[in-house]
């Protein structure tokens, strides 16, 4: 049989069909082998692990682009259609009144939800760097 | 050395740039297989990138049953043949055993030796069928046995043994006919 000398097994060691290849041929064979499992010296351009992640990061910077989009068009058409309804009514004066009330508590929680974000960022960028 | 666990958890927590680290370690790999299942050099750089952003785009689902190095070039053969199914119209050769194949390649006036004679023998190898030439590749690069070709073809082992009998013959005889060793 003609197999790969490394890759002929005990089982097949003692099977001795292997050996009825000729001289000659088992030659060539060796010879065959020794080439074809040979990973080539040549190989992608240079740059090509770079292009690698650009290409990667420019499809995670667009995909997520389209869900920040996505959100941003959701809420805004809930805020649109959710103002048209309390316009006129009074519902959406006692709703400014409470937030005029609690202004600052709500600015203060917004500070503190921006600021972890910016935080979080922050860290995994300087952790890239490392 | 190339921690495969550390690294892939590196990159599923979101490190993209230890990627780098998989890229450089498998690009040789990826790129002979794709050197010998392309027939178009200008094609092997662009269907490269392909296999590596699949390759990251599926880590999640890499569920360790086989080899780093299997489950890669695994992805590269599949995205070779969509490629070379774009490009032919039947996904395989007819191999019909009464009819005789012939290396179109002329033997060369001088023995070949080196960078030359392997560039000479790749060629030899993208003349053959698709499937031998596939399983020839697959069979003989990172020591892969006849289960994990099986693995990555789907080609039943029976038929993987006889298409590496056959390329191996073919191109035996071809060498022993320029002269070789």
């Amino acid at each position: 049989m003609d197999i790969p000398n490394n890759k002929i097994t005990e089982e097949l060691r003692n099977n001795n069909d292997y050996l009825k290849t000729s001289e000659d041929d088992s030659q060539v064979y060796d010879y065959l082998d020794r080439h074809l499992e040979k990973v080539g010296t040549n190989s992608f351009s240079l740059e090509f692990s770079k292009n690698v992640l650009q290409i990667i990061e420019i499809k995670q910077q667009r995909l997520f682009k389209t869900k920040i989009y996505s959100c941003a068009i959701f809420f805004g058409l809930l805020a649109v259609s959710l103002l048209s309804f309390l316009l006129d009514s009074e519902f959406f004066m006692i709703i400014s009144s409470t937030f005029l009330k609690y202004k600052f508590t709500a600015i203060f929680v917004i500070l503190v939800v921006f600021s972890i974000q910016f935080g979080g960022k922050l860290m995994t960028h300087n952790k890239d760097i490392i | 050395m190339f921690e495969e666990e550390k690294v892939i958890s590196e990159i599923l927590k979101g490190n993209l740039n230890t990627f780098q680290l998989v890229v450089k370690q498998y690009q040789n790999l990826v790129y002979s297989i794709l050197n010998r299942m392309l027939t178009n050099d200008e094609d092997i750089e662009d269907v490269g990138q392909e296999v590596f952003i699949k390759v990251f785009e599926n880590l999640k689902s890499f569920n360790k049953e086989s080899k780093l190095s299997t489950w890669i070039a695994k992805i590269t053969y599949n995205i070779a043949i969509n490629y070379l199914k774009k490009e032919v119209k039947n996904k395989y050769d007819s191999l019909d055993d009464n009819v005789d194949f012939h290396f179109s390649s002329v033997t060369p006036e001088s023995k070949l030796i080196g960078k030359e004679f392997d560039n000479y023998l790749n060629k030899l190898i993208r003349e053959l069928p698709l499937q031998y030439r596939t399983v020839i590749t697959l069979y003989h690069l990172e020591e892969l046995n006849i289960q994990e070709v099986h693995k990555i073809t789907k080609f039943p082992e029976g038929t993987i043994k006889v298409y590496l009998l056959r390329a191996r013959k073919l191109l035996k005889e071809k060498l022993q006919k320029d002269g070789y060793p």
